[in-house]
């Protein structure tokens, strides 16, 4: 627990910039997916196993609060993966170090591009089945 | 630089670096696949239009599907437990401490791994007929 107590405040205290921030949101992306992905294969496992109660498990993902869950995961999985390609990148070239910077921005200006449009039309279904409300692009 | 290659080379831990190896090469793999299930599942289609009968009718009808479901399951799994492995490692100092949530790891990765690989294989071709369809479930479908 020291242990945690002591990363939390050094990570807080260590002025990393934007490569600090890249390695703890890619940390933080990967637990929160495979939090999801546990809780994921349960429920998705009642198909076989509890085919009556899958309801319960997919009328809670309907919920308000787990839709907003859901955009964060987009958000993890989709940075997980460009900034995975980035590490993978700069391991086979190394003459990229010289612009880590340079690509660490470009993962997250990546990362937002590709999640604009998910978090539009994920958030587009939820409005409409949630509120009645109709975004355009959703039908 | 020889010589110091070689003496890193005797003291590679080869479970590391094979772990090391996996995460790379799985993580290639899985950005098609996460991706695609994304787009396909929480994009085109929504957790509204998912329900029992639409599994079993549009995904688990087709054997494609069930493979991929496998190789996501296998590949994810192990992929995000290993990288749960590395987290601990680096905050759980105490040996005790670290073992026991090591085999607490090992416990839930194969209770997943059995929980998902027996639906995909188990899971009929058609719905089970004694389970309600939805009737406009949702608040404005």
């Amino acid at each position: 627990m020291s242990t945690l107590v002591l990363t939390v405040r050094e990570a807080l205290r260590y002025k990393g910039k934007e490569g600090q921030l890249a390695w703890v949101g890619h940390r933080l992306a990967g637990l929160g997916t495979l939090l999801f992905f546990v809780t994921h294969i349960i429920d998705t496992s009642w198909v076989y196993f509890a085919p009556k109660d899958y309801k319960l498990a997919i009328d809670l993902y309907r919920a308000a609060p787990f839709q907003i869950g859901e955009l964060v995961l987009l958000l993890a999985v989709i940075y997980h993966g460009v900034n995975g390609i980035r590490i993978a990148v700069m391991d086979w070239f190394p003459r990229l170090w010289k612009r880590q910077r340079q690509l660490t921005w470009a993962t997250f200006i990546l990362t937002a591009v590709l999640y604009a449009p998910a978090f539009y039309l994920m958030g587009g279904h939820a409005l409409k089945n949630l509120y009645g409300i109709h975004i355009p692009g959703i039908d | 630089m020889a010589t110091m290659a070689q003496s890193l080379k005797t003291r590679i831990n080869s479970f590391e670096t094979a772990a090391w190896r996996y995460m790379r090469w799985s993580g290639i793999l899985l950005i098609p696949l996460a991706y695609v299930h994304l787009i396909f599942m929480h994009i085109i289609n929504s957790v509204y239009v998912i329900n029992y009968q639409w599994v079993i009718e549009q995904r688990w009808a087709f054997l494609g599907w069930r493979i991929y479901d496998a190789f996501l399951l296998w590949f994810a799994g192990l992929h995000g437990f290993n990288g749960l492995r590395v987290v601990i490692n680096d905050y759980i100092h105490n040996p005790i401490a670290n073992r026991i949530l090591k085999w607490v790891l090992i416990g839930l990765l194969a209770f997943i791994f059995f929980l998902g690989t027996v639906a995909l294989i188990g899971a009929p071709l058609t719905p089970d007929p004694s389970v309600p369809r939805e009737t406009l479930a949702i608040l404005f479908a």
